[in-house]
């Protein structure tokens, strides 16, 4: 019989290959040239313990599991390679999403902040990164927001430090959604006067960050908010807030 | 008096085949690459985008040629939609049967592959790539190439090039 798969169409062909897990589709360039300069339409590129690995896990239980941090420990430089590796190799086509969930901090800066512009050169819409540690001994990663950028619409945030400097303030005016969990925010807590650049906010989610203990939400700044979620702080809203639905926990 | 009684005359079929349209389903000709006519009821026939947009332009009164469906594979492709035309099926019975007409042989699943990309059914064309996705999931390069009879044309440099390029993928 011949070699029938490797003479399908190619939307055939792509739509196969982004049913595979990105492990998998990456060994099919072994295949044959075919297979080689052929890549599936990606949305979300994602890279976790699973996606890598193949290891299912629970992100919220895995912090005082010693096996699982002295396993991790071991994988954490096959999984920077790897990582890298793939984005050296991806040319095209652009990426909607780039979800990085792992056990990572500042100390990987240099790999991350790579990650991070090339999430910038696929022109992604979404950056997700979850960075758990383990004993909190590690400072955490520093999200780069001179590679804030118009296409970059979504910011999901976990385990890192955000702190823009008032000259990159006007580079969150493109952001829709910014949901930080475990985030160190700006030094002089000065909160407001990041939201102030977030000019086009609608959904806006804090889950323990240290907030200052009276948080303002004014209207005129974030006119676009339909979305606001605060967990463990419970902020002041002035008069008049223009938001649509308000969910505290 | 001649204009008059031509609309007269052409009038009464007009009607007729509007009437006709108006009915709940239509019966639809689908005709094969080989020639073979298979009769199908409109409800059935649409879940092919190819043919619901020729029966929205007006072009299916007559029948439908399918010159890229032979009809082995029409009779299949035909089975799966009249399997999906009731969406209130029960879930479980719908995967059950998507299950089993999936176990085919390679050449039958590549001609639905390719029919279900021509007659553009979309979830024909995802189970059935589904299906060949399974087949590669977590085997060696060399299994999936004699599964599905691929030959291999890298000289053993640019194999080893993609490997080293690729490293963390192909490590167990």
């Amino acid at each position: 019989m011949s070699d029938r798969i490797s003479e399908l169409p190619d939307d055939i062909f792509t739509n196969i290959l982004s049913s595979l897990t990105l492990r998998d589709s990456v060994k099919a360039r072994l295949l044959s040239p075919r297979w080689r300069h052929i890549s599936a339409p990606i949305c979300t590129l994602q890279f976790d313990l699973f996606t890598m690995f193949g290891i299912e896990y629970d992100e919220n239980n895995g912090y005082f599991d010693t096996l699982l941090a002295n396993f991790v420990n071991e994988l954490k430089p096959r999984f920077l390679t790897a990582v890298d590796q793939f984005f050296q190799q991806y040319r095209a086509p652009k990426i909607g999403t780039l979800k990085v969930h792992f056990y990572l901090g500042n100390e990987y800066a240099f790999h991350i902040n790579n990650w991070v512009a090339f999430a910038a050169r696929m022109e992604a819409k979404k950056i997700d990164f979850y960075f758990s540690s383990f004993y909190q001994q590690n400072e955490n990663y520093s999200f780069p927001c001179h590679f804030l950028n118009s296409h970059l619409k979504h910011l999901l945030l976990g385990g890192c430090t955000f702190k823009p400097s008032p000259e990159h303030r006007n580079l969150l005016s493109s952001l829709a959604t910014l949901d930080f969990s475990n985030v160190i925010l700006d030094t002089n807590n000065d909160v407001e006067g990041i939201l102030s650049g977030c000019l086009n906010l609608e959904c806006l989610v804090l889950r323990n960050c240290r907030l200052p203990m009276r948080l303002c939400i004014h209207d005129h700044q974030l006119f676009k908010l339909k979305t606001l979620i605060v967990h463990q702080n419970v902020p002041h809203f002035p008069e008049g807030e223009h938001c649509y639905s308000l969910k505290f926990y | 008096a001649i204009q008059s009684s031509r609309f007269s005359c052409v009038g009464f079929p007009l009607a007729y085949i509007f009437l006709a349209c108006k009915k709940k389903s239509m019966a639809l000709k689908l005709k094969s690459s080989d020639n073979k006519i298979f009769e199908v009821e409109e409800l059935v026939a649409v879940q092919s985008e190819t043919i619901k947009s020729l029966v929205e332009d007006g072009c299916a009164n007559n029948v439908i040629p399918l010159p890229n469906v032979d009809s082995k594979t029409l009779e299949l492709v035909l089975d799966w939609c009249k399997n999906h035309v009731d969406v209130k099926l029960d879930e479980e019975k719908l995967k059950e049967y998507e299950d089993k007409f999936i176990e085919v042989d390679l050449a039958v699943l590549y001609d639905l592959l390719m029919a279900a990309n021509y007659l553009n059914i979309k979830d024909l064309l995802n189970r059935a790539s589904q299906k060949v996705a399974d087949m590669l999931k977590g085997k060696k390069p060399e299994q999936i190439r004699e599964t599905f009879n691929i030959v291999n044309d890298f000289s053993p440099e640019e194999e080893e090039e993609i490997r080293k390029e690729n490293l963390w993928a192909f490590e167990e």
